[in-house]
C-alpha cells in the first residue's frame, strides 16, 4: 500500500507541481497572486474537450489548439485586467483575479452546461504491475509529461534570450524598463507561460478524472504549493506540488479522505507562521 | 364625544357595506357557478394551476436535477396538450435552490406565500429537505413527488409527503440482494462509495443493514459532491478489496470512481443508485470500465422494453426536441412524477385547494405509470411510493439499457421480513 | 533644431497624478557628441526630467502636459522606454537598479539585447575592457557586489549598445570620491571611445561642472540658470540658490 500511495502521490503532485509552477512564474513576473489560476486548469481542459470532440481535430493538432487558447487567455487577462490596475495595491489585483474565476466558471457553466465532459484521447489508460504495485499508465504519463514541461520551461528561462529577459523583468521592472527590455511584452509571455502550464495541467487533470468546473479545486492546490515551497522560488512551486501530491494521497489513504485538506492548510498555516518564505524561498522577499 | 359620534355613524353605515358585501358574494357565486371556483392564496385560477418546483437548476447536482425537470415540464405539457386537468393547465412554477438549503429555504416560502402554488415537487437536495422537514410537515403545502426520498421527510409517515423516486432502503436491500445472488456471495463485503450528505448517510446506513441480513461486512467511504480526485478513496477499494461496490451521489461520483478503478485496473462490479443511469455516465465509462457497473432503478429508462408508458415517452419526448433525454433515468422520473402530480390533482376534485388535496391523498392511492415504472403504490402507514426495482446495464453495441429480469423478480429482496 | 542637436527638450511641462507641476516648461539641448551637467537641489525636477526623456513617466504616474523631447530630431514623448532605447538612448539609473539576483554577465547581457545577437560578444567585450573588474565578477550574483561595482556594472549595461546619447543619474551616490573619479575617468574614454553625448544629473556640483562642458541647474521645476560649465560654476546665482557657498571648492562635502 505504502508504494502505491507513495506513486500516486507523486504522479498527482508533479501535475500539481506544473501547475504551480505557472502560477509562481505569474507571481514573479508581476507580483500578482493569481486566484485564477485554478479556473486556467479548468478552462485548459475545456479547450481540449472543445478541440477533441467538437472541431474533430487530432490529437497533436488538438494539444496545439489547447495551448494556443490558454496563452491567448492569460495574455488577454494580462491586457485588460492587470495591465490596468498597474500600481493598485495587491488587494485590488486579487480581487480582480477572483472575480476572472468567478466568470471563467460562469462563462464555462453558461457555454458548456454543468454537466461534467469527458476527454478522449488516444493516451494510453491500461495498467502496469510490478508485484502488488499498480502503475497506471495514464499517470505514469502525466508525471513524466509535466516533468518534461518543467525542464523545457526550466531551459527556457535559464538559456534563451527571452528567458534571461523574463528573468530580468521578473528581478526588477524599473530595472528592466531602463535597460530597454519590453517589459509588458514580458509581463504578457509569463501570463501566457502561466496559463499554459495551468492548462496542461488541467489536460491531465481532465483525462484522468473528469473534465468540470470541480477541476478547479484541484488546480487551486498549486496555491498551497507555492506557499508551501516559497513563493518567489521556481523549484520550490515544484517541490510544494510534489509535497501536496504526497501529503493529499498519505493523508487520504492512511487516515481518512476526509483529512486531505486539514493536513494540506495545516502545513500551509504552519509554514506561514514558521518560515513565511517557504521551504526553498529567500528570507528576504525581492523587491518593495 | 368623539367616540361617540364615531360609534354611531360606524352602526349607521355597516348596514349598506354588509349587503353590497352579500350582493358581491352573490354575483361572484352566479359567476363562479358557470366556472371554475378561484382560490388563488392555493395556486389555483380559473384557468391554470399553479404548481411548484424546487429543485437544482444550477450547481453540482444540476445535471441529473435539471433533467428531471425537463421530464415533469415534458408530462404536463402533454397533460395541458389534452386538455389540462379539469379544464384548467397544470402551471409549473420552478424554483432553482442552486444546491443550498439556505436558497431552498427562501424559494420554499416563495412558493408558499408570494407566488403560492397548490402542492410542490421536487425538492432535490437532501440537505434542505432535512432542513424543512420539519416546516414541510408542520406546513399547508403538500410535497409530492420528492426526487431525493430522505428519512428525515418520508419518516413518520406524514400526510404532507409522498415520495416520487425510488426509495434508499429499497435500492440498498435490491441491489445488495441481486448482486449477493448473481455473483454468489457468501459474508459478502462490500463498500459504499457515497458523496458527503445527509443521504449519502442513510444510503451507507441501508447498505449496512441489507448486508448484515447476508452476514456480510459492509464499510463506506465518502468524497466531497465537487470531488474532482477519488485516487485516496480508490486506495481504499484497493487494500479492502470488496466483492462489490455500491456507488451513492451524483453522476460524477459514479464516473470518477469507475474511472479511476480502471485506470487501477481493478474490475470491482458495482452498482450505482438510481440517479447515476443515465447514457452520459455509461458514454464517459466506455466499454470496458462500463462492463462492471450497474444500476438500480425503479423506473426503466426510455426505449428498455415497450410497455405502453414507455413508448408513450420516447414518442412525446421526440416531439418535444427531448429525444436524446428519454434514455436518461432522471427524465423518466421527472415524467413519472409529472403523471403522479397529474393524479393527485385530479383526485383532489373540480376545485382543488391544498386542502381538498391533502385530504385525497391521505387515504391511499396507486399511480399508474403504464408500466413506465414499478407500482408506486401509497397508503395511509407508507409514502414510499415505489416499491420495486430491478438492475439494469447498458449494452454497448446496440446502444440500449437492458434490464435483468422483471420488477416482480426483485419483490423478495424489498419484501418486509416477516 | 540643428543637426548638431542629438537631444531636445522643448518647454517641456510634467504633472504627476494628484500634484502639481513637476516641471514647468523647461527647455534644454544636449548637443552631439557634448557632455551636459543637469544640476539642482533635491526635489527640483531633475529626475522627473530624466524620467520624461528616457519614458519612464508612466511608470512612475507622471504625464507630460505640455511640450516635447526630440531626440535624434524626432519627437519621442509617446515612444515607450524599449523603444527608445533602441534608438539609440541609454541609462544609467539613479540607485543603479541592477539586477540583484542575476549574475554580472547576464546583467549586461539584458542591456545587449537590443543588439543583433552576433555582436553581443563584441559588446561584453568592449565593457569588459572599460570595467575590468567585472570581468573578474561576472558570475557572481550582482547583488552581492559593492557599491562602486554596482555601478559599474549599470553604467557597462548602459553602455553595452553603444548608445548616442547616455543618460546618468546621480553616479556618486553613495560612492568614495576617490572611486567617482575613476569613474568619470572612465566616462572620458567612453566618449572618446563610443562618441557617445551624455546628459549628466549630479549632486556634486563641482566635480559635475569640471566634467561637463555646458549646464543647467534646476530650481522648482524649472530652468533657474543655463550656460556654459565654466559661466555657470562662477555665477553667483547657482552658489546662493542651489551650490551652497560651503560646497563650493569642497568637493565631495556631501560624501
Amino acid at each position: 500500500m505504502f508504494a502505491q500511495v507513495l506513486f500516486s502521490g507523486l504522479a498527482l503532485g508533479s501535475i500539481y507541481g506544473l501547475v504551480a509552477l505557472g502560477f509562481a512564474v505569474v507571481f514573479k513576473a508581476t507580483d500578482v497572486f493569481n486566484f485564477a489560476q485554478g479556473m486556467f486548469a479548468v478552462c485548459g481542459a475545456y479547450f481540449a474537450v472543445t478541440a477533441i470532440s467538437a472541431l474533430d481535430l487530432p490529437f497533436g493538432l488538438a494539444i496545439l489548439f489547447m495551448i494556443a487558447a490558454c496563452a491567448t487567455l492569460g495574455v488577454l487577462a494580462h491586457i485588460f485586467l492587470i495591465q490596468p490596475l498597474a500600481g493598485r495595491s495587491m488587494l485590488a489585483i486579487i480581487m480582480v483575479t477572483i472575480a476572472l474565476s468567478i466568470v471563467l466558471r460562469a462563462g464555462i457553466e453558461i457555454f458548456y452546461g454543468p454537466q461534467g465532459r469527458v476527454l478522449t484521447t488516444p493516451l494510453p489508460s491500461g495498467v502496469i504491475r510490478i508485484g502488488d504495485l499498480r502503475i497506471s499508465q495514464l499517470h505514469l504519463i502525466a508525471a513524466l509529461t509535466s516533468w518534461a514541461c518543467m525542464a523545457i520551461f526550466g531551459a527556457f528561462f535559464r538559456f534563451t534570450s527571452v528567458g534571461l529577459l523574463m528573468r530580468a523583468t521578473a528581478d526588477g521592472h524599473e530595472a528592466a524598463l531602463v535597460s530597454g527590455v519590453n517589459v509588458n511584452a514580458m509581463n504578457r509571455l509569463a501570463w501566457a507561460i502561466g496559463a499554459v502550464l495551468a492548462g496542461i495541467g488541467g489536460l491531465f487533470l481532465g483525462q484522468l478524472q473528469i473534465v468540470s468546473p470541480e477541476l478547479e479545486a484541484i488546480g487551486l492546490l498549486a496555491l498551497p504549493a507555492v506557499v508551501i515551497g516559497g513563493m518567489q522560488s521556481i523549484p520550490g512551486a515544484i517541490i510544494g506540488g510534489l509535497l501536496v501530491g504526497l501529503i493529499a494521497q498519505f493523508a487520504g489513504s492512511y487516515i481518512s479522505p476526509k483529512s486531505t485538506d486539514i493536513v494540506i492548510y495545516g502545513l500551509l498555516l504552519l509554514i506561514l507562521m514558521v518560515r513565511p518564505w517557504g521551504l526553498l524561498g529567500q528570507r528576504e522577499l525581492g523587491r518593495v | 364625544m368623539t367616540q361617540n359620534s364615531f360609534t354611531r355613524s360606524n352602526d349607521r353605515s355597516l348596514r349598506p357595506v354588509a349587503l353590497s358585501v352579500a350582493l358581491t358574494l352573490a354575483a361572484g357565486l352566479t359567476t363562479f357557478s358557470a366556472h371554475a371556483q378561484e382560490s388563488p392564496a392555493d395556486g389555483v385560477h380559473a384557468d391554470r394551476v399553479d404548481w411548484g418546483i424546487l429543485m437544482d437548476m444550477s450547481g453540482p447536482t444540476a445535471s441529473s436535477q435539471s433533467v428531471w425537470v425537463r421530464g415533469f415540464q415534458d408530462y404536463a405539457a402533454k397533460v395541458n396538450e389534452d386538455g389540462g386537468i379539469n379544464g384548467r393547465e397544470l402551471n409549473l412554477l420552478v424554483e432553482d435552490n442552486r444546491f443550498d438549503a439556505a436558497t431552498d429555504k427562501i424559494a420554499f416560502e416563495k412558493l408558499v406565500g408570494q407566488t403560492p402554488v397548490i402542492a410542490i415537487s421536487g425538492m432535490g437536495s437532501s440537505v434542505s429537505q432535512v432542513a424543512l422537514a420539519d416546516t414541510i410537515k408542520n406546513g399547508k403545502v403538500p410535497v409530492i413527488g420528492t426526487y431525493t426520498p430522505t428519512k428525515a421527510l418520508s419518516e413518520p409517515v406524514s400526510p404532507m409527503v409522498y415520495n416520487g423516486f425510488c426509495g434508499y432502503r429499497q435500492q440498498a436491500e435490491a441491489g445488495v440482494g441481486y448482486m449477493v445472488e448473481k455473483l454468489g456471495l457468501e459474508n459478502p463485503k462490500v463498500m459504499t462509495v457515497a458523496i458527503e450528505t445527509a443521504g449519502g448517510q442513510e444510503y451507507a446506513q441501508f447498505v449496512a443493514d441489507a448486508v448484515a441480513k447476508y452476514n456480510g461486512t459492509a464499510s463506506s467511504t465518502t468524497m466531497k459532491v465537487t470531488a474532482a480526485d477519488v485516487t485516496p478513496q480508490v486506495q481504499q477499494i484497493m487494500s479492502e478489496e470488496p466483492d462489490f461496490i455500491t456507488i451513492y451521489g451524483i453522476e460524477n461520483t459514479a464516473i470518477l470512481t469507475m474511472k479511476t478503478l480502471a485506470q487501477y485496473g481493478l474490475e470491482t462490479p458495482a452498482f450505482g443508485i438510481t440517479y447515476l443511469g443515465t447514457p452520459s455516465v455509461y458514454a464517459a465509462l466506455g466499454a470496458e470500465a462500463g462492463a462492471n457497473y450497474n444500476f438500480i432503478s425503479c423506473f426503466t429508462p426510455g426505449g428498455a422494453d415497450d410497455a405502453e408508458g414507455n413508448a408513450e415517452l420516447v414518442a412525446y419526448a421526440a416531439e418535444a426536441g427531448n429525444a436524446d433525454l428519454s434514455g436518461n433515468i432522471n427524465y423518466v422520473a421527472g415524467w413519472v412524477a409529472g403523471q403522479l402530480a397529474a393524479q393527485a390533482l385530479e383526485m383532489a376534485g373540480e376545485n382543488p385547494t391544498r386542502e381538498s388535496l391533502v385530504a385525497a391523498l391521505e387515504g391511499g392511492f396507486t399511480v399508474d405509470s403504464k408500466g413506465l415504472a414499478a407500482p408506486i403504490v401509497f397508503t395511509p402507514e407508507d409514502h414510499t411510493g415505489p416499491q420495486v426495482l430491478k438492475m439494469f446495464s447498458y449494452d454497448y453495441d446496440n446502444s440500449a439499457f437492458t434490464a435483468d429480469g422483471d420488477y416482480a423478480d426483485y419483490e423478495k429482496y424489498t419484501k418486509p421480513a416477516e | 533644431m540643428s543637426h548638431d542637436t542629438i537631444l531636445s527638450v522643448e518647454n517641456l511641462s510634467v504633472g504627476y497624478a494628484r500634484k502639481g507641476l513637476a516641471l514647468d516648461d523647461v527647455s534644454l539641448t544636449v548637443p552631439r557628441g557634448g557632455i551636459v551637467a543637469l544640476l539642482g537641489a533635491n526635489g527640483a525636477g531633475k529626475t522627473t526630467l530624466i524620467r520624461a526623456i528616457s519614458g519612464l513617466l508612466d511608470h512612475h504616474h507622471g504625464r507630460i502636459e505640455s511640450g516635447q523631447v526630440r531626440f535624434d530630431g524626432r519627437v519621442v514623448n509617446a515612444l515607450p522606454p524599449h523603444k527608445r532605447i533602441r534608438l539609440g538612448m541609454a541609462q544609467s539609473p539613479e540607485g543603479r537598479l541592477i539586477f540583484k539576483n542575476l549574475t554580472v554577465e547576464d546583467n549586461l547581457l539584458v542591456g545587449a539585447a537590443i543588439l543583433p545577437s552576433a555582436k553581443r560578444q563584441d559588446g561584453l567585450d568592449a565593457v569588459y575592457a572599460l570595467f575590468p573588474r567585472l570581468k573578474e565578477r561576472r558570475g557572481q550574483s550582482a547583488g552581492w557586489m559593492s557599491g562602486g561595482e554596482q555601478q559599474m556594472l549599470a553604467l557597462g549595461r548602459a553602455l553595452i549598445g553603444r548608445p548616442q546619447l547616455l543618460l546618468v543619474d546621480e553616479l556618486s551616490l553613495g560612492l568614495a570620491p576617490l572611486l567617482v573619479r575613476s569613474i568619470y575617468e572612465e566616462l572620458k574614454k567612453v566618449r572618446e571611445l563610443f562618441g557617445s553625448s551624455m546628459l549628466i544629473v549630479e549632486q556634486n556640483a563641482k566635480l559635475a561642472l569640471g566634467f561637463a562642458e555646458q549646464a543647467y541647474v534646476l530650481d522648482r521645476g524649472r530652468i533657474a540658470l543655463s550656460g556654459f560649465a565654466a559661466d555657470v560654476a562662477a555665477s553667483t546665482a547657482i552658489r546662493d540658490s542651489y551650490l551652497g557657498t560651503e560646497r563650493v571648492g569642497n568637493e565631495g562635502a556631501h560624501a
